[in-house]
């Protein structure tokens, strides 16, 4: 069964059975209501026959019943008897009519007024006192307006209900399409992404609800999967190119010390050449190996609890041997003291490489100039922002940043492959991170790193 | 010590403009004041019964106010103080008044795109700054393009 026929079944149910209740509520309502302004015009007309019988030998009674008859609305089908009674003993003195039961002459005794309904007649029936004699007058009549109106209000309830049941049938069906729309949107948004198209990612609206937030994960994880698809199509391609470039300064090099023979020193300064080539070449392939590995999903890399601070001031030390002249500034004064809130679970290695390449371009592109690294966390994340005073990123280039050996079109004298960014954004994603880079042309880039810690992970 | 003016549609996206304020201007402190343009009610009572505070409360989210947090934190250093003003005049003249109240000679604004308009009732003052401060930067801020959906509007509840 469909979604939308399970919630618009649901839906009819649920109003039904609160409509029947309130229907059934009013039908019994209002004929009780009926009936007892019925038994109340009954004993008026009661009161009325007492009257003419205490007054008949005073007034012509032909006369009287007349006019009580035509002016004093008769009930339809309106019946009197009298029965002279004797009230202190509770007996007839005349035999009462039989087809009505005893408790009901038995209630007119007890307390001068009894009501009972047989078949389409109302009775009711009141005790006079008299000094000529007590007696009862019990009055009957049917309610004629009465039935019709109870039966008009009955169904008018029904087809009133069948009438509603019906537009809440197509109401609900039209909202539960309308609610579940998003999904068969996802859905057919989702069957239409192919290997092909693997960048194409689902609308999200800025709503906080459910389905935003599912657009949202299958988003996520569009971005995971693209850039393992992306790494495996395109690694071998960028990485051919990136290596001839090297291997044919290699060869040019030795083709030109083959073409004649060459005193020791030309010797030497092509094999220093050489190793300055091949070692450029040794750093290149490092670095597209580091880059392949962080193709492996988790199995790959073993995750170990990591201290945000104890990381940082590694891979500032693997700097100062690298980059001897390097201004980093380390500000840790927002650090909490709770362990957990500043350790995350990852890749040691991995996280080393992201953050060490961050912050050699960081030195890199800003000639050494002061580099401010500053960590602070809260309950759920740990933030890493690394501000310099560099050459900064062109605005239109900065949504390219991230594509493996792409280099900004200002730093073209500063040497670099374009991979330890793309590198970086993607060990971070790997970690459920997220990262972003803000950079003013000459004035400086800020990258900020936020990655889950071990509370939020153990949270979930 | 230096002012900055800001403008800001109260979106969390627009406070990316602080951050560029803190690569533009380092090693000072900042006292930066967002501002946002607002017309004035028409009627008397509404304009007897203006509050300024109020009609930035009501502007503000629960995601602005953790990611001014942040900021605050992530750059305790450099803030000396994030205020707001309203902007509520109508023409070029009234923001130099405005601007003379202040004293501010720098602002930092969003190149190419503007800030989304909330209401009728709010207007983005990036024009007015780019023609009246002295000193202005324009710095590449990514906006989204969708208009934040209202808190509570009925729209928003028939619009799934």
């Amino acid at each position: 069964m469909q979604l939308r026929s399970k919630i618009t079944s649901i839906f009819i149910g649920l109003t039904s059975l609160f409509l029947i209740g309130i229907f059934i509520l009013i039908y019994f309502v209002s004929k009780t209501y009926t009936e007892s302004e019925f038994y109340l015009r009954l004993s008026q007309r009661a009161t009325i026959a007492a009257q003419a019988y205490l007054e008949a030998d005073a007034l012509n009674i032909n006369i009287y019943d007349d006019i009580r008859i035509r002016h004093l609305m008769t009930l339809p089908n309106e019946k009197e008897v009298i029965y002279p009674v004797d009230a202190e003993r509770k007996i007839p003195l005349v035999p009462f009519d039989k087809s009505l039961p005893d408790r009901f002459y038995q209630k007119i005794f007890d307390t001068k007024y009894a009501e009972l309904k047989k078949d389409d007649y109302y009775y009711t029936g009141l005790l006079f006192y008299d000094s000529k004699g007590d007696f009862i007058v019990i009055l009957s009549a049917t309610d004629l307006y009465g039935f019709g109106k109870a039966e008009n209000l009955r169904n008018t309830l029904i087809i009133a209900f069948f009438i509603s049941i019906v537009f809440i049938f197509i109401l609900g069906r039209v909202y539960a399409t309308q609610a579940l729309s998003p999904i068969s949107k996802i859905i057919k948004e989702v069957n239409s992404i192919r290997a092909e198209n693997l960048s194409f990612r689902l609308e999200t609206s800025n709503s906080k609800d459910e389905l935003a937030q599912l657009a949202k994960t299958f988003n996520n994880m569009l971005d995971r999967l693209q850039i393992s698809f992306d790494l495996q199509s395109n690694f071998i391609n960028n990485a051919s190119h990136e290596l001839r470039n090297p291997l044919t300064a290699i060869l040019g090099q030795i083709e030109i010390a083959l073409n004649k023979a060459r005193t020791e020193e030309e010797y030497h300064l092509i094999l220093k050449n050489l190793d300055l080539e091949a070692s450029r070449l040794d750093f290149l392939v490092n670095g597209l190996l580091k880059l392949a590995k962080t193709d492996f999903d988790s199995k790959g890399f073993a995750i170990e609890p990591i201290r945000i601070d104890e990381l940082v001031l590694d891979i500032k030390k693997n700097i100062d041997a690298s980059i001897p002249k390097n201004l980093i500034k380390l500000d840790f004064e927002e650090l909490p003291l709770n362990e957990n809130s500043i350790t995350l679970l990852g890749s040691e290695s991995l996280l080393k490489v992201a953050f060490g390449n961050i912050l050699e371009n960081a030195c890199k592109f800003s000639e050494n100039k002061k580099v401010l690294v500053k960590i602070f966390s809260d309950n759920s994340s740990i933030s890493l922002i690394i501000k310099d005073e560099g050459v900064g990123i062109p605005e239109k280039e900065l949504k390219n940043i991230y594509e493996p050996f792409f280099r900004a079109s200002n730093v073209r004298g500063i040497e670099g492959f374009g991979f330890g960014l793309p590198l970086a954004y993607r060990i971070i994603k790997m970690h459920s991170g997220e990262i972003r880079v803000l950079s003013q042309i000459n004035k400086g880039t800020v990258v900020k790193i936020m990655l889950p810690n071990k509370n939020s992970i153990q949270n979930q | 010590m230096r002012k900055i003016l800001i403008p800001t549609d109260f979106t969390v996206e627009s406070l990316q403009l602080i951050e560029y304020a803190f690569i533009n201007f380092p090693n000072t402190k900042l006292d930066i004041i967002l501002i946002a343009g607002f017309k004035l009610p028409d009627t008397r009572w509404a304009i007897t019964h203006f509050n300024e505070k109020s009609q930035i409360r009501k502007q503000l989210s629960e995601e602005f106010y953790k990611a001014k947090r942040l900021l605050v934190r992530e750059h305790k250093e450099a803030i000396k103080d994030i205020t707001f003003e309203l902007f509520s005049g109508v023409n070029s003249f009234a923001f130099q008044n405005f601007l003379e109240q202040l004293h501010v000679e720098d602002a930092i604004v969003p190149k190419d795109n503007s800030l989304h308009c909330l209401s009728k009732k709010w207007f983005d003052t990036t024009n007015f700054i780019k023609k009246n401060v002295k000193n202005v930067i324009e710095v590449p801020v990514e906006l989204t393009e969708e208009v934040p959906q209202r808190k509570y509007s009925l729209v928003s509840l028939f619009n799934l």
